[in-house]
């Protein structure tokens, strides 16, 4: 699986768009704090007290940060440094977490058994660095070892309800 | 208490049976094995194991019982340390220097270090609760709703201050972590931020953040940062060829450390023995006050012994303290007492503050149980300590696959409910563009933790003092509190801000 999409981002700036996405997310639930429940009990301020409170203490500190950063860009030198780069593996990033998303949608339909060996298999086959003999061999047997271990441990030893096809969760 | 000290010999002489000891070995080897696996904190293995104790003795099941959760206590710092995966909510300060040790090629003196901690934590905390029970008790009991919502504040002063480098966006953390907490019921009937959606309705889990949080972006990092890496944890560039001579704990080690150990049981007691406080409080204020007074205070999260002993004596601590107010008010002091004292009173051993004059027997043998779990650990522990170590082993990019999985197991045995297993995974992969960006996360799951503590507290005060602010806050234990947490905030904004100066100044 070949790597793509591998970026190179400044810090500071990136800070400053997550901060922009942070506030407007406090606007969002802070106007939803007027939907909530009015007091019942004498004394009790009421279910959007403390969210408020709460937001309130988020945006100041959103409000320094985007101040912060508003005025070190407006600096003179605005160069990019090596400090404030950062890699951001684009590509790779995407791939694991719609692996592990997928995992999750599988789980219950393929069984603990398929899902989880397509998983491990996925994940570990371009990780191993041998030739492909080699990597489709140690790949197939850690992701059935692994299986057998954790269906043992979480299945079997803690009762965990897995969505088994294959493998018993009760011996008799 | 003299009663207590009477009747130790009378307990020491139940503990060379066989079966006892047995039984304590058992629950110590559970509670390691249980306590590792994230999802299975303290409180989730003795509910787990619940139904063990139906053929036991009162004396048998409560031994049992306190291995179990003083092991669990440790079990939690060896995935904390090696894999930056905290076994239980209290680990989750651990990994700040214990996973910085395992990336220098001390992951073996990492868990040493810890285990010691948290042997001579159990055991000092234990020796305090027999001179100083009941004292500590009606301590406990002079903390109301004020008191506590207080105690939060100060909690969430050190958070902001003193985690990451840059103190503005620890407070934001600390922030989100707080909103997060919001969601779900109020406590008072209502339901907040839910949109409708059923899965919102009971709020976050705190299983799901903790392992989203801690764990999930250490995935991702090994998956997508270290994809081809070649190098394990034991072959860092700043492990040496002597690495084992480097993993020893030396006396020297032994003397450095007596002063954490010593400050660290003692707050861990008192934390303990405050109802609804934790193990989690334990060594969040453990940790904090040890930076403060250690000489390497400047060091912490960089893979200092010390940043390492406090939580880890702290949170083991916390589990004598809080049989102080389970055995002598018959209030759990956390929800692993909880299951204590539902083990006691099925055994028909009645909690209270005759029991020490009614029951000083029983009462001994569990203290000095307590001791005997607490060197049962020490061994277990110790030996175990080159088994857990091979881990460390493991190149990092083949860590990752198992360590993704294992998350989503843990998350998918709470409840088997998919949602929550999203709900980890995108949180998962948001905190970890998080700390690319040197948001630190450490602060949004302890804010998390402290967000209930401190918003029940205030509405059940506001609400007694019929929404008068200033009767609740100016109660004497109160407004010191709240002024230390003042200063503390203060301190850790401006002790900071050289760091926003030279922002790779190591915190």
């Amino acid at each position: 699986m070949k790597i793509f999409g591998e970026l190179k981002l400044n810090k500071k700036q990136a800070v400053f768009a997550i901060t922009i996405l942070i506030s407007l997310g406090l606007v969002l639930i802070g106007y939803e704090t007027f939907n909530m429940s009015p007091p019942l009990l004498p004394g009790y301020p009421g279910d959007a007290f403390y969210p408020r409170l709460v937001i309130g203490f988020t945006a100041i500190w959103c409000i320094v940060i985007l101040a912060r950063g508003w005025r070190s860009g407006s600096q003179e030198n605005v160069k990019s440094t090596p400090v404030s780069d950062f890699s951001f593996h684009v590509g790779e990033f995407i791939a694991v977490t719609i692996a592990v998303l997928a995992y999750a949608i599988l789980l219950k339909p393929l069984g603990f058994e398929i899902s989880t060996f397509l998983f491990l298999f996925f994940l570990l086959y371009p990780r191993m660095q041998k030739n492909v003999t080699n990597n489709l061999i140690l790949s197939t047997t850690l992701s059935i070892v692994t299986i057998l271990v954790l269906w043992a441990v979480f299945g079997f030893g803690l009762k965990v309800q897995l969505p088994v096809k294959f493998l018993p969760l009760y011996i008799y | 208490m003299e009663n207590v000290l009477t009747y130790t010999l009378g307990a020491m002489q139940n503990m060379a049976s066989v079966t006892i000891l047995l039984t304590i070995f058992a629950g110590v080897i559970l509670g390691i094995l249980l306590g590792a696996l994230p999802g299975f904190g303290s409180s989730q293995s003795l509910a787990l194991l619940f139904p063990l104790t139906f053929a036991m003795t009162a004396d048998q099941a409560i031994l049992f019982f306190l291995a179990i959760y003083s092991a669990a206590e440790y079990g939690g710092s060896i995935p904390a340390i090696l894999i930056r995966t905290p076994g239980t909510p209290a680990q989750a300060v651990t990994v700040l220097d214990g996973y910085a040790m395992t990336k220098k090629g001390l992951a073996k003196r990492a868990l040493r270090i810890s285990l010691f901690s948290g042997v001579i934590g159990g055991v000092t905390s234990t020796i305090i609760f027999i001179l100083s029970g009941t004292s500590l008790a009606y301590f406990g009991l002079l903390f109301g709703p004020g008191e506590m919502f207080a105690l939060g504040l100060f909690g969430l002063s050190i958070i902001g201050s003193f985690f990451g480098k840059d103190a503005a966006k620890g407070f934001l953390a600390t922030g989100i972590g707080l909103i997060l907490a919001t969601v779900g019921s109020s406590g008072f009937g209502g339901i907040r931020f839910s949109y409708d959606q059923p899965y919102l309705m009971e709020g976050f889990p705190l299983i799901v953040i903790i392992i989203a949080l801690l764990a999930g972006p250490e995935a991702f990092r090994l998956l997508v940062d270290h994809r081809r890496t070649i190098e394990n944890l034991e072959a860092a560039p700043e492990a040496k060829e002597e690495s084992r001579e480097r993993n020893r704990v030396t006396m020297a080690d032994v003397r450095l450390l007596i002063p954490t150990w010593a400050r660290c049981s003692v707050i861990g007691t008192v934390i303990g023995a405050i109802p609804g406080a934790g193990a989690s409080i334990g060594s969040l204020i453990g940790y904090s006050e040890e930076k403060r007074w250690s000489k390497r205070g400047h060091l912490f999260g960089t893979g200092v012994e010390e940043g390492l002993a406090a939580p880890e004596t702290a949170n083991n601590a916390v589990v004598a303290g809080t049989l102080v107010p389970t055995l002598a008010l018959a209030i759990p002091g956390s929800g692993a007492a909880a299951i204590l004292l539902g083990v006691l009173i099925s055994k028909g051993v009645v909690p209270g503050p005759l029991m020490f004059q009614e029951q000083p027997t029983f009462i001994a043998t569990v203290f000095v149980g307590l001791l005997f779990v607490n060197i049962m650990l020490l061994f277990v522990g110790f030996y175990g300590t080159q088994t857990f170590s091979l881990i460390a082993r493991v190149p990092r990019r083949l860590m990752g696959p198992f360590v993704l999985l294992l998350i989503f197991l843990g998350a998918f045995a709470f409840d088997a409910f998919i949602p929550h297993v999203i709900m980890v995974i995108i949180m998962g992969a948001l905190a970890y563009v998080f700390q690319k960006v040197e948001i630190p996360v450490v602060p949004i799951v302890l804010a998390f933790v402290m967000g209930p503590i401190i918003e029940s507290n205030l509405s059940l005060a506001l609400t007694i003092h019929e929404g008068d602010l200033t009767n609740v806050l100016l109660r004497p234990i109160t407004i010191t509190i709240l002024i230390i947490a003042f200063i503390t905030a203060v301190y850790g904004l401006f002790s900071r801000s050289g760091d926003q100066v030279n922002p790779d100044k190591t915190a």
